[in-house]
């Protein structure tokens, strides 16, 4: 048996490593993604008060500091006994959330996929990267850096802050938008659904010209894991829990997120910090499964905005209409995504709970909160215990990152067999390797990013662990 | 036409570790309650990590400060110019300080301002911890220098000092 390492990953945040285990005929049976950064969530956050939460979780991720922000908040309103927001409440928080979609969708996009997109996933690492795009296509870099700016401006407008926003409490939100903020929101929107619009189209033109390769690239057959609004349309700031088999079948629909431990376990590997959630229905072989923008394409029924969901109907037909599994498609619809942020954007803004109303409810306190949102990632559960003295006693966070695990896992065993050249790592390999973690836009360290970390090494072992070979490609920055 | 600002932005994360650095050392700089530099206003940003948007930030500065912890360091803070390079890089979702003003340049077509980086040495990034004994040192030798080349009223400190 043979071992070959790559540690850490390149363009997916932090400190990662790849496993693949191969036997004798050279067939990889085992691909295994490490990820050493998901230690101490919760003890973090034990011990602290459960009003200062939705700011402290800020912190887990300078990624995704708002989706945390929001899911820790939601769970908060649970604490507070608060059924039913208020509507400029839920209003301000759904702004904020599209911001926050928006902005990331725009940076995965921009920044990561567009490389591999535009110059094709055999061109030179040296050039395909942002800096390539840069180069290349000066307008289109542009129009990434303004539509995540513009996001980011949501975001700080909404939570009052860019970054460590104080916008969401336990029970509501703490302010509403004035109408010169609006109006500046307002001014570029137009703009930003445009662009929204020719994203996906770039993508679409892409696809299409090598279509074989993208639907067969790192493609798997998984449940799918996603939240839904009451009437089945996509949902990414509150809903029912839908499951949807890898052949079609409704295993659930419309769950109770707080009975979201009904459905879901997490089993360990010795192997990894991360766990590996499961459907409790299908036991641990069979019940892994995907959450994020790929996810809820499938499981909803419907955009509730137009162009949107012109586009998604496009998308479904890619298999007549049943779940789309390919792993490439996770670009397509994180872009169809954007589209319907930036489309959902403009028809909040004009609405006037906006501008005034009450921002906060309260009810009878509970010691049991459990926050469930759609960050951009995929499905992230926030669930908090609290004392009498409202100190959290228990924490438990699942990430985006976390429920795509065994999936991310199965692609990259899906792409090493594809492309493994005797026992050898090669760049066309890892670069392929390297793709079918993007996908996921995994977010693995949650910002650690200090100068001078993160080279790129391979290395090879024997049956032994013994290194057989080892490439290290230098990076000058980490990010 | 108004005296454009200079430009002290500090990124990290002040719940890993050393990766506060940079922060920190914002807010001591904020503590001091300066106010401009060589007759310039001083304007402040804090992130979590540098991003491309960030290049609207530097649109029409003076000059720029980056500040971030580093891990390569084997002296507690480098003070260094940065210019405009097309690294060929493995990155994350971040962007190098080079990488940024490459950025500006290009998207904004314009000359991006002068730019200097203040690193300082940090060793442990593990979420949830403080900061490190080294890393306390570190940080009150890079706020004095920091304090010293801001009260010095003179950019030429700026472009001839490399720490």
């Amino acid at each position: 048996m043979t071992r070959i390492c790559i540690d850490p990953i390149s363009r997916v945040e932090g400190h990662g490593k790849i496993t693949l285990q191969q036997n004798k005929q050279q067939v990889i049976t085992q691909a295994r993604l490490h990820i050493a950064e998901f230690r101490g969530f919760e003890k973090f956050i034990q011990g602290r008060p459960y009003w200062e939460v939705p700011v402290l979780v800020q912190r887990l991720c300078g990624i995704c500091p708002v989706s945390h922000h929001l899911a820790a908040a939601k769970a908060g309103d649970m604490l507070v006994g608060a059924k039913q927001l208020t509507p400029t409440a839920e209003k301000m928080r759904r702004l904020m959330h599209f911001g926050q979609v928006l902005q990331s969708h725009a940076l995965h996009f921009f920044h990561l996929s567009s490389p591999d997109l535009l110059f094709g996933y055999d061109d030179e690492v040296r050039h395909r990267n942002i800096v390539g795009v840069i180069q290349d296509f000066p307008d289109l870099a542009k129009q990434g850096v303004l539509l995540r700016k513009y996001g980011q401006e949501v975001i700080r407008i909404t939570s009052g802050k860019r970054i460590h926003g104080t916008g969401a409490i336990p029970g509501g939100i703490n302010k509403c938008l004035t109408t010169d903020d609006r109006d500046f929101l307002l001014k570029d929107i137009d703009q930003i659904v445009e662009w929204g619009v020719s994203a996906v189209g770039i993508f679409k033109k892409i696809f299409y010209e090598h279509a074989d390769y993208h639907q067969q690239f790192a493609r798997i057959e998984s449940n799918m894991v996603s939240l839904v609004r009451a009437d089945g349309a996509l949902e990414l700031y509150d809903g029912g829990l839908r499951v949807r088999s890898a052949d079609n079948r409704l295993l659930f629909d419309h769950q109770n997120t707080n009975n979201y431990l009904d459905l879901i376990n997490e089993h360990v590997e010795s192997w990894s910090y991360m766990k590996f959630p499961f459907l409790k229905s299908l036991g641990v072989e069979k019940g892994w499964y995907r959450v994020g923008p790929l996810a809820r394409m499938n499981n909803c029924d419907f955009i509730s905005t137009p162009l949107a969901q012109q586009e998604r109907q496009e998308f479904m037909k890619l298999n007549n209409g049943l779940p789309v599994q390919f792993t490439l498609a996770y670009h397509w619809a994180r872009l169809i995504e954007l589209l319907h942020c930036a489309e959902s954007i403009r028809e909040l803004l004009p609405d006037t709970d906006l501008l005034s109303g009450e921002l906060t409810v309260k009810g009878d306190m509970q010691q049991t909160g459990i926050g469930v949102i759609e960050a951009p990632r995929g499905t992230l559960f926030h669930h908090y215990e609290i004392n009498e003295e409202g100190l959290v006693t228990k924490a438990n966070l699942i990430v985006s990152t976390t429920h795509n695990n065994q999936a991310m896992n199965e692609s990259i065993r899906h792409v090493a067999n594809q492309y493994i050249s005797g026992n050898e790592i090669t760049e066309p390999l890892l670069n392929q390797l390297e793709v079918a973690v993007r996908a996921y836009d995994p977010c693995l360290s949650c910002a650690t990013h200090a100068l001078g970390q993160m080279p790129l090494e391979v290395n090879l072992l024997d049956e032994n662990g013994l290194i057989l070979d080892k490439k290290i490609k230098s990076s000058n920055y980490a990010g | 036409m108004p005296v454009k600002p200079v430009l002290l932005f500090a990124y990290g994360n002040e719940s890993r570790g050393d990766d506060a650095l940079a922060p920190l050392l914002l807010g001591n700089i904020q503590q001091k309650c300066l106010s401009c530099v060589a007759g310039h206003p001083l304007k402040f940003l804090k992130d979590y990590q540098m991003q491309i948007e960030h290049v609207m930030d530097l649109q029409n500065c003076e000059r720029v400060l980056l500040i971030d912890a580093d891990s390569s360091l084997d002296k507690a803070f480098h003070f260094y110019p940065v210019t405009a390079s097309a690294e060929s890089l493995y990155t994350t979702h971040g962007m190098s300080p080079g990488t940024l003003l490459h950025t500006f340049r290009k998207v904004l077509k314009q000359k991006p301002p002068l730019t200097s980086m203040l690193a300082i040495q940090g060793i442990n990034f593990n979420l949830g911890e403080n900061l490190s004994e080294p890393a306390q040192r570190n940080l009150q030798l890079a706020t004095e220098f920091l304090i010293s080349l801001l009260v010095s009223d003179d950019f030429r400190n700026w472009d001839e000092k490399i720490f």
